[in-house]
């Protein structure tokens, strides 16, 4: 699971732990994963097992108890976790950017929807300067190439090339090239009336739309990887139905890399490429998605495939895995599953099975497939 | 109807269940949310009647007008042929018990200050259906095994246990007084998916046993497949589709149903769907539309749904639907919805 050069991100034997007063919990056990260019890899696993700090130590969100015990985050070649803080800032603000569950906890009510995309701009003028200034000159190239170029945007052509040669942007020119591009990315994310959407509030919005305008926001930095955590697991089937329609005809236009999260096996088969399925803090499994669902290998895969009621068949008897998800302060020995598994023998409570390849680009962490 | 050796245990007739809207200086009732909006349905002995639907579409509070914690402006609400919206304190007691309800998050329906045993025999004195201490603790010890744990678990409070575990207590707790029907509020909803499908496995054998009736209520539908035998489909405070659950989801007869169906993900890579069939969102319930008050999303709506209201009509055996075209012959006559629908 090397091939670093192609992958836009790569975590190495990522440990995480959080100090509370109950103990350590032992939150991430060394997690194992990669995110290819252009692909859409989903991770998924139940509640508690780790896939939001996952994506909280990539973005470097974790909160103040959390540790970061061991382990690489390698984002396009860099690396997270020893690199200078602002060059990690700069890496974070260029290449990627976060869709959380609950849009509320992240926009802010009291300002308009146009105001917080512009301070994500503005607060970061000079790494965006490029951006804006790029979006705007794709809109005239494109002018040009029609031949609907008026003289005055001849005129600005010319000066908006001369400025990216040279980086700067007054304050003033920034911003008014900053809020077109904002309207351009509210349309994109196919919100109705986007200037119109440029000047309403939050609570004005209904859950899809708020949805839409969270990933707005993490589309205006064109991030080479967007990381989308249980973002319509709030959201009703049809509105669901609807982003998922929108992540994929997003995922062709804007040439990023996705990493979806999600508990839910069925949206992972409907829009992912790969899967990597997370079980109290390890990566068990991961495969193309075709083949995850074909010939699950980890007894947890399996058992969470059996689990899932179907709506276009009816199971007589459901199957479901004995037990629940451990306490992680207190986690198992050995491979962590081994209480609940069927299959479990003497080798799995004594040491945690390594990944290993099981079958051609499908890694499984268990001993039945050696190790 | 008497009810005596009728099928239907429970049946609701036109039943609407509206919440005022107050406000102004004088706190007068301004408008309401017409939460459950008209709703005749009928649930038979023995059966699993699944009620499916989008958020705020009325569900919860249909089930909270059943077992008579949401009081309805009007209609009627018959248990065996008795109807118990007019009945009150002592005359309603007896229905109290034989109705029970299971909410979604068993943390908020168990009292976090009291032991598993005392939230068991507590409604056991209140209905008065034990004699005594003792005789409660042994039907605690018994009721704490039916659903899968055991006796040494009475002793202990709701926070040391898990999810599934809590649920599994919530459906000891609305067991402990005999009910004949319980009213399942999205009762796995807050559960993983290996630890749903053991709740649900445990509802279906308790039904089994004790000859339970089902009100099952999910936003799920592959849930509500596996469970229920007729499913009921509710839109903006109406059940728009009724039917047997097999027929309902092969074919659809409801163009509100047909589109939620197809908004499903499947499980399954080999064959991805999505086809995001409806744009927008649910309109208020305040403000409900004239006639068949889907018509605003439905992609078959011809200016005919704004003025006609769509009587209940039987679609196939059993199946009803509150529309007023064949759906078979709304696809073909289809007219295009100008682009501007969406919103
Ligand atoms: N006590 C109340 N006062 C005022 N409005 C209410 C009240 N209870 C529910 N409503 C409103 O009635 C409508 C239906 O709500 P209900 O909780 O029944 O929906 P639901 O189908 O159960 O939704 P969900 O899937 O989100 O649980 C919603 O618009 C809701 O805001
Ligand atoms: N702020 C925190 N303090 C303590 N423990 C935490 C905190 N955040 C997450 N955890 C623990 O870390 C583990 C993984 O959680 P999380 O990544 O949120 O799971 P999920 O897969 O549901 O997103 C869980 O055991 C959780 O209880
Ligand atoms: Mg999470
Ligand atoms: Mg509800």
């Amino acid at each position: 699971m090397d091939g670093s050069t192609q992958d836009i991100l790569t975590v190495k034997k990522l440990q995480v732990n959080f100090h509370t007063f109950a103990g350590q919990v032992k939150a991430l056990d060394g997690v194992d994963l990669s995110v290819k260019r252009g692909e859409v890899l989903g991770l998924v696993g139940e509640s508690g097992s780790g896939k939001s700090v996952t994506a909280l130590s990539i973005e470097g969100l974790l909160p103040q108890n959390a540790e970061v015990v061991g382990g690489q985050i390698i984002l396009n070649g860099k690396d997270l976790l020893t690199e200078k803080q602002g060059e990690i800032r700069t890496a974070r603000l260029r290449e990627m950017a976060m869709v959380f569950q609950d849009p509320l906890t992240y926009l802010n009510p009291v300002l308009t929807v146009g105001s917080q995309i512009l301070e994500i701009l503005e607060t970061d003028r000079r790494v965006f300067t490029p951006v804006v200034v790029a979006a705007r000159l794709e809109d005239l190239n494109k002018a040009a190439r029609e031949g609907t170029l008026t003289e005055k945007e001849t005129r600005e052509k010319a000066s908006l090339e001369a400025l990216l040669a040279e980086q700067t942007l007054g304050r003033r020119e920034f911003k008014r090239l900053a809020k077109a591009y904002a309207v351009a990315i509210l349309g994109r994310v196919r919100l109705p009336e986007p200037e119109r959407m440029f000047k309403m509030y939050p609570f004005e919005l209904s859950g899809g739309m708020r949805q839409r305008t969270m990933i707005a926001m993490a589309l205006v930095r064109r991030p080479a990887l967007l990381i989308a955590d249980e973002i319509t697991t709030a959201l009703d089937v049809t509105v669901q139905a609807q982003i998922l329609k929108l992540l994929r005809e997003l995922k062709d236009q804007i040439d990023a890399s996705i990493l979806l999260i999600t508990h839910d096996l069925a949206v992972v088969a409907e829009i992912c490429d790969r899967v990597a399925v997370m079980y109290a803090g390890n990566i068990v499994e991961v495969a193309e998605v075709g083949e995850l669902f074909k010939n699950p290998l980890h007894p947890y895969t399996q058992g969470l495939l059996a689990a899932i009621p179907r709506p276009d068949a009816v199971r007589g008897e459901l199957t479901s895995i004995k037990g629940s998800v451990p306490n992680l302060i207190y986690p198992p020995s050995g491979c962590r599953f081994h209480p609940r598994c069927p299959s479990a023998f003497e080798k799995c409570p004594l040491s945690k099975p390594p990944l290993v390849e099981a079958r051609a680009g499908h890694y499984v962490e268990c001993f039945l497939y050696g190790g | 109807m008497s009810g005596v050796q009728s099928s239907e245990l429970l049946r609701m007739e036109d039943v609407f269940t509206w919440f005022p809207i107050k406000g102004g200086i004088l706190g007068r009732t301004q408008a309401y949310v017409k939460a459950v909006d008209g709703v005749t349905l009928s649930v038979r002995r023995g059966e699993t009647l699944g009620i499916v639907g989008e958020s705020g579409c009325g569900k919860t509070t249909l089930a909270r007008t059943v077992v008579r914690l949401a009081e309805p402006i009007k209609g009627r609400l018959l248990f065996d042929g008795t109807d118990i919206l007019k009945l009150k304190g002592g005359r309603l007691k007896p229905f109290r018990r034989k109705m029970q309800m299971v909410f979604q998050d068993p943390y908020a329906s168990l009292d976090p200050r009291q032991n598993v045993r005392s939230a068991l025999t507590e409604p056991m004195h209140i209905h008065g259906i034990v004699s005594g201490k003792n005789e409660a603790d042994k039907r605690a010890a018994e009721l704490i095994r039916i659903v899968g744990l055991n006796p040494d678990h009475l002793s202990r409070f709701p926070h040391e246990f898990s999810g599934g575990q809590r649920q599994r207590i919530a459906v000891a707790r609305a067991l402990a007084v005999n009910p004949e029907f319980l009213v399942l509020d999205e009762p796995t909803s807050s559960l993983d998916v290996s630890v749903q499908a053991q709740i649900l496995n445990l509802l279906r054998d308790l039904q089994k046993e004790l000859g339970l009736t089902y009100l099952f209520i999910s936003h799920n539908l592959a849930v509500v497949r596996q469970m229920c035998s007729r499913t009921g489909v509710m839109y903006l405070g109406r059940v728009v589709e009724i039917g047997p659950t097999e027929s309902l989801f092969e074919r659809p007869r409801h163009p509100y149903t047909e589109a939620l169906l197809s908004s499903v993900p499947l499980p399954d890579p080999t064959k991805r769907r999505l086809l995001a069939p409806l744009e927008g969102d649910v309109p208020s319930p305040i403000t409900i539309p004239s006639g068949c008050r889907f018509r605003t999303r439905c992609g078959y709506a011809t200016d005919k749904c704004a003025e006609v209201f769509p009587p209940a009509t039987e679609v196939a055996p059993d199946q009803f639907a509150e529309c007023l075209y064949d759906i078979d012959f709304a696809k073909k006559t289809k007219r295009e919805l100008p682009v501007s629908s969406v919103q």
